[in-house]
């Protein structure tokens, strides 16, 4: 009965948690593209939808594995209060969340489910959190914004220099697009094959993986070739060559957008279901063992309810951002947007939860660096910051609470 | 909006070089509404005359609001891949341009009398200086816009220099036709009364420093493309 009634509550509170990162972070994703003119709001909303659940779906074990089984050792506590106990963290920041987005205020929901959970375990004894695991989540905190903006500011120096630099920047972007191209599908391949796809029981090691990627990386390079060659003819009669260029960026804008919103289900749906995980498998077998087992419907719902969350209210903060005049061009939003899909991807595949939304700012960042946009407001860093000292406290003292609640009427 | 949690929203902002483009637009725009105005006003024609001070007046507010607008969107913590200081100083520059449009048919409307005729072709060839002037100047900061655009692309920056070098030369032309025309302006002094020798130097004067401005802007905008 106890584990029937947690099961319920945590399916229902893993499917508000998905559907609020659905309806807010799809910005990350979708906000540039939008915001540029490269993606019409509906064509956006569906591309995040299909691709946030892909990515939920393929590649979201590796995180949920962390929040579910790394952050506290399951076997350390007893099965009972552990379930409990996770629900108490997926209440907490789901309700911290809530009230953050209220306020607009820019809060990860990564770092809200990972306070939550260290929130319960610190109620019964704060030497069971594997502090090794808490230290290098906060250090990919830091990490990842840095990897994401010196990444961007990478890839737009290369597109000053390969592309923008030149007499006829066109002709140059067709040859250098493609190559980006292998790079992006490569790296997405990648991040599905490679100790991945276990629910499929594939299993390929690295060698065939590099192989298979590669493979499709050629393969994505000549069709987006194929199709480039013949878009951009559509623009031919634009004088300004810069402006020319900005379009034909539009279309390689859209495969950026695209895996900024695989990469960020592949990194998010964990904040949602990791918790949710320890609960099925405890009501499944009475016990957790120490592998990680997830099973996929879990992550098909967290991916459901991003999807659900996009397609109810991340339209409308889409908007919000592409109705916003913003200088951020094509070009400038494809270095980001790419940086942005790799960085997170990397962690996601080593089970770091990071926060996406903290990873595009530092992208965007990375791309004023490099001298490629004509204004960006620091500031966001000071909030960012502050959210970030917030959050985890107040996730924590949230859960903690609930989990007091919860004990005294359930355990 | 309410029930938003995204910091992406605000990192993202306008472009305060297309807002300079605009504002620059604006400077054109009234430069070649002068060229009517003075037309009006040597026709004789005040009615028109008035008409054209009045639309220079609405332009010259325009101006004002865009200029007060791109001020009040970049507060320190906003980092622009410029000398946010230089970048103030040239819309300073440009909009003292469009004061002096604006100067310029308040002052000629203090006195409604015709230029004499000797001094009619230097004016107006002083005059064709200021414009070109100003129409060079919006040419330059609408390359400035490209070579943000193309973050600084040698070839970007190899234009806008020439163009700023175009800036140069007219004010030069123009300082040479001012210092001549306010020679021959004095050289008259028993033929024409001392109140329009007053009307007409100031004139030369303030037609000249449109030069003087619009070089200044070139010269902002150089060192803005210094890496």
């Amino acid at each position: 009965m106890l584990t029937l009634v947690v099961l319920i509550i945590a399916i229902i509170a893993a499917l508000y948690m998905a559907w609020n990162i659905g309806a807010n972070d799809v910005a990350n994703s979708m906000g540039t593209s939008v915001g540029s003119g490269a993606l019409t709001l509906k064509r956006a909303v569906i591309i995040a939808g299909i691709f946030e659940f892909l990515g939920a779906v393929l590649v979201g074990k590796h995180v949920t594995g962390t929040i579910s089984k790394g952050i506290v050792s399951p076997s350390a506590l007893s099965p009972n209060v552990l379930m409990v106990g996770m629900l108490a963290a997926l209440l907490g920041a789901a309700i911290w969340v809530t009230i953050a987005t209220y306020l607009s205020l820019p809060v990860s929901s990564t770092h809200s489910i990972v306070g939550a959970v260290m929130g319960f375990v610190i109620v019964i004894n704060i030497s069971l959190i594997h502090w090794a695991v808490v230290g290098s989540i906060v250090a990919s905190w830091v990490i990842s914004p840095l990897s994401g903006a010196f990444i961007a500011y990478l890839i737009f120096l290369t597109l000053k220099k390969t592309v923008l630099s030149k007499e006829d920047p066109i002709r140059e972007a067709k040859i250098v697009a493609p190559f980006f191209i292998f790079l992006t599908a490569m790296i997405i391949t990648m991040s599905i094959i490679y100790k991945g796809l276990h629910n499929l029981d594939l299993d390929f090691g690295l060698t065939y993986s590099l192989l298979i990627s590669t493979m499709a990386g050629v393969i994505s390079a000549f069709v987006g070739y194929l199709f480039l060659r013949k878009y951009h003819e559509k623009y031919r009669n634009e004088e300004d060559k810069y402006r020319r260029l900005e379009k034909f960026f539009i279309y390689l804008q859209v495969m950026t957008a695209a895996s900024v919103a695989f990469a960020h289900g592949a990194n998010d749906v964990a904040n949602a279901v990791g918790p949710l995980v320890t609960i099925v498998d405890i009501a499944n077998s009475g016990s957790v063992g120490s592998q990680v087992v997830i099973p996929l419907w879990v992550l098909v719902l967290g991916g459901f309810g991003i999807v659900l969350g996009i397609s109810t209210w991340g339209y409308k903060v889409i908007y919000t951002i592409g109705s916003k005049i913003t200088d951020i061009t094509p070009t400038r939003g494809f270095s980001a947007e790419l940086a942005t899909a790799f960085v997170v991807l990397v962690f996601s595949k080593l089970g770091m939860p990071i926060s996406t939304s903290h990873v595009i700012v530092g992208s965007v960042l990375g791309v004023g660096i490099a001298r490629g946009l004509a204004s960006v407001d620091y500031r966001v860093i000071k909030n960012i910051i502050y959210s970030w000292v917030l959050t985890i406290p107040i996730a924590m003292g949230f859960a903690a609470g609930i989990f007091l609640l919860l004990r005294m009427i359930f355990l | 909006m309410k029930f938003m949690r995204a910091p992406i929203i605000d990192t993202l902002r306008k472009s305060p070089f297309e807002a300079l483009e605009e504002h620059a637009g604006i400077v054109k725009e009234s430069a070649s509404l002068l060229r009517d105005e003075i037309k009006a006003y040597l026709d004789g024609n005040f009615e028109k005359f008035e008409q054209m001070r009045k639309k220079i007046e609405e332009l010259e507010l325009k101006a004002d609001y865009i200029k007060s607008n791109i001020r009040n969107h970049l507060p320190k913590d906003v980092k622009m891949p410029v000398d946010r200081g230089v970048f103030l100083s040239l819309l300073g520059e440009i909009d003292k341009v469009e004061d002096l449009i604006q100067d310029i048919g308040e002052w000629i409307s203090m006195r409604e009398k015709p230029i004499p005729d000797e001094l009619m072709d230097d004016f107006k060839s002083l005059f064709d200086k200021a414009l070109e002037s100003t129409d060079i100047a919006e040419k330059a900061v609408i390359q400035l816009n490209v070579v943000i655009e193309s973050s600084f692309a040698e070839n970007e920056r190899k234009k806008e220099k020439e163009i700023i070098q175009k800036l140069h030369e007219v004010e030069h032309e123009s300082d040479i036709i001012e210092r001549e025309l306010t020679r021959k302006i004095f050289s008259m002094e028993n033929e024409i009364s001392p109140v329009a020798i007053f009307h007409l130097s100031k004139l030369v004067f303030l037609l000249g420093d449109i030069a003087n401005h619009a070089e200044n802007a070139g010269d902002r905008i150089r060192a803005l493309l210094a890496r």
